[in-house]
């Protein structure tokens, strides 16, 4: 019984080589299309939920103190508001409505590192102090408890920070380095600076990045994470601390409906310490860019549909006037006991086979470029596979008016 | 014993004015192992009569036996099932598939059947050797004189061992020599015991026939 199939579709495979060819290439350039739209759709789908969808975004709120420095600096030790400043400091690092965190960049003298360090680790501050190549210093990010749990950074091998890590007053300070580390550091080690030591505690995974803010990321491999300024004496270090937080720190809210400023209000009018302010991660700076961005993912999928649509066309045009070829070789067929359906669905089976081919480069393509499919396959083969579908349906309607009478009455061959 | 009757059959095309009765409350009955030649001036209904008895048209009125059963159709599926090992049909311009091979299309009688491969083979062979056309299995139609496209033809028609044949104007195409030699391979056939009705124009191949049937306006 499958002797027809697998005879039929060796004959239509030689015989029409040439229209399949042009099958072939239809189906692969949609399929291309498709992929490549729906890849940059879903990348330009997450970029837009990760920066302008207000119900995502609202959940992070930086904050910023509005002091005026002649009135005195809250964040001098010898001031009198600094105690206050501490008092805010510890109120809003205990609120229950939010995970405080933040970060500073610090740079690490070159003298307390191994030789052997290359001396391109440093090259991005070489620019910025105008430092010759090898004796730049290495870059440093003090990152606040909570942060590497929030921002996803883990650690490779070794272990991550512990809450005592970030507590001052200890002989040792933890510290985790960068991937490109790993060569030339152990857990375990020691480095030395301003008499302090630190610990080799663990490496961060390849390519762990930190979100400095909703624009901008650093990739930490060939940065010396730090949980507190361990170089620093403890009042010092409190203090930076402190200054950190109410100056440069987000807030990640536990509920997103928390009203934010009024809560921050609560705090500063208790102790009567200056304003802050709070800004959400809302993406408002960028409202402009959002409409664009939100046009960029309407017209992509139009430009989809459009280029699947001229794929139909094409493609049910090639398969029709294949198809008006075919008619006195399905008479024959009928004429010798072969039903229609199964005309018909061999001629499904062959376009199955087609379409599995077509997605081979797409898969490929996707796997030379970025090592995994971004955009299901299923996705891109269920939009081919109703592509496919819509242009049979004409020749399915052909078939179904094949006329035998008029075949029987036909003269020629 | 009949194979099939027809009683009463009526076919007409077109509607009101424009309306054609073809055939008229015909009565004919095609006896087991008979050579019947239907012949008739053009129009006179020839093919419509083979059609319907193939299951290829749908008379208006009337009745059609088969082998004592009423046959109804409606659909070209009906007809496509009524036809498997019933009926084998012969046309004038072959209806071969010119991208199979002479073997293949002698086969395709037999794929809708529920026979082995291997039988499937042996029947093909004994059907191919039985026209002796074996030597052009893997030849194409292309490839093949008119006589040879005809013999592949017929070897389509028979190699599912039908009840009866239906050849329309089978040697229409061909010169004297091959239709001499097509008329033989159908008359060894009816004597072998397969039941024909031939349809055709010519005087010299309705004598061959066992009866003839004129069908007039």
């Amino acid at each position: 019984m499958l002797r027809f199939f697998y005879k039929n579709m060796n004959r239509t495979l030689i015989t029409y080589w040439k229209t399949n060819l042009l099958i072939m290439a239809d189906l692969i350039l949609c399929a291309l299309m498709i992929f490549i739209m729906l890849q940059n759709y879903s990348f330009a789908l997450e970029e837009y939920r990760r920066y302008y969808r207000n119900e995502e975004l609202a959940q992070k709120y930086s904050i910023f103190s509005l002091y005026d420095k002649e009135q005195g600096d809250p964040f001098d030790t010898n001031s009198q508001m600094y105690e206050i400043t501490l008092q805010v400091k510890e109120d809003i690092e205990n609120s229950n409505l939010w995970t405080p965190y933040y970060h500073l960049l610090c740079f690490f003298p070159r003298s307390i590192f191994v030789d052997d360090l290359p001396s391109d680790f440093d090259a991005q501050f070489a620019s910025i102090f105008q430092q010759p190549p090898g004796v730049t210093d290495v870059g440093g990010l003090m990152l606040s408890e909570h942060l590497m749990t929030i921002q996803n950074i883990r650690v490779q091998e070794g272990r991550e920070f512990t809450h005592d890590d970030y507590l001052t007053g200890g002989e040792t300070c933890a510290i985790i380095m960068g991937n490109d580390f790993m060569p030339y550091y152990d857990v375990g080690d020691i480095i030395v600076y301003r008499d302090r030591e630190a610990e080799v505690v663990g490496f961060l995974e390849d390519n762990s990045f930190l979100e400095i803010d909703e624009l901008d990321m650093c990739n930490l491999d060939r940065y010396v994470v730090i949980p507190r300024m361990f170089f620093l004496d403890d009042n010092e270090s409190n203090k930076e601390d402190s200054f950190l937080l109410i100056n440069a720190g987000i807030l990640s809210l536990k509920d997103p409906k928390t009203d934010v400023q009024e809560e921050i209000n609560k705090i500063t009018s208790k102790y009567g310490w200056h304003p802050i302010q709070c800004t959400p991660f809302d993406g408002s700076a960028y409202s402009n860019t959002g409409i664009v961005s939100q046009k960029n993912i309407a017209l992509l999928l139009f430009l989809a549909i459009v280029s699947g649509l001229l794929c139909l066309v094409a493609l049910s045009n090639i398969l029709y006037k294949r198809t008006m070829k075919e008619r006195p070789t399905h008479c024959t067929m009928l004429l010798s006991g072969i039903p229609l359906w199964k005309i018909n669905l061999s001629l499904i089976i062959e376009m199955a086979f087609w379409t599995s081919i077509a997605m081979i480069p797409v898969v490929t393509l996707s796997y030379y470029e970025f090592g995994q499919m971004f955009v299901s396959p299923l996705y891109i083969l269920g939009f081919l596979a109703l592509i496919v579908v819509l242009s049979m349906v004409p020749i399915f309607i052909l078939n179904g008016k094949t006329n035998l009478d008029v075949f029987m009455r036909s003269r020629n061959e | 014993m009949a194979l099939l009757k027809l009683n009463h059959l009526s076919k007409s095309y077109g509607k009101d004015e424009r309306k054609t009765v073809v055939l008229d409350r015909l009565d004919l009955a095609i006896e087991e192992g008979e050579m019947l030649a239907v012949m008739g001036k053009s129009g006179s209904g020839k093919t419509t009569l083979l059609n319907i008895i193939a299951g290829i048209d749908y008379p208006d009125d009337g009745e059609y036996v088969f082998q004592d059963a009423p046959v109804r159709l409606r659909k070209t599926s009906d007809g496509v099932r009524f036809r498997r090992n019933r009926i084998g049909i012969i046309v004038q311009h072959f209806a071969l598939v010119n991208d199979f091979t002479v073997y293949d299309n002698v086969e395709m009688g037999l794929w809708e059947t529920k026979i082995s491969q291997k039988d499937r083979h042996i029947r093909t062979m004994e059907i191919l050797d039985q026209l002796d056309i074996r030597s052009l299995a893997n030849r194409y139609p292309p490839e093949l004189s008119g006589g040879e496209k005809q013999r592949t033809a017929i070897g389509r028609a028979i190699v599912g061992k039908p009840r009866l044949i239906l050849a329309d104007e089978p040697t229409g195409a061909l010169d004297d020599q091959t239709e001499h030699n097509i008329m033989d391979i159908l008359t060894k056939l009816n004597q072998d015991g397969t039941t024909m009705m031939i349809i055709t124009h010519d005087e010299d191949i309705a004598k061959r026939c066992t009866r003839v049937v004129k069908l007039t306006k």
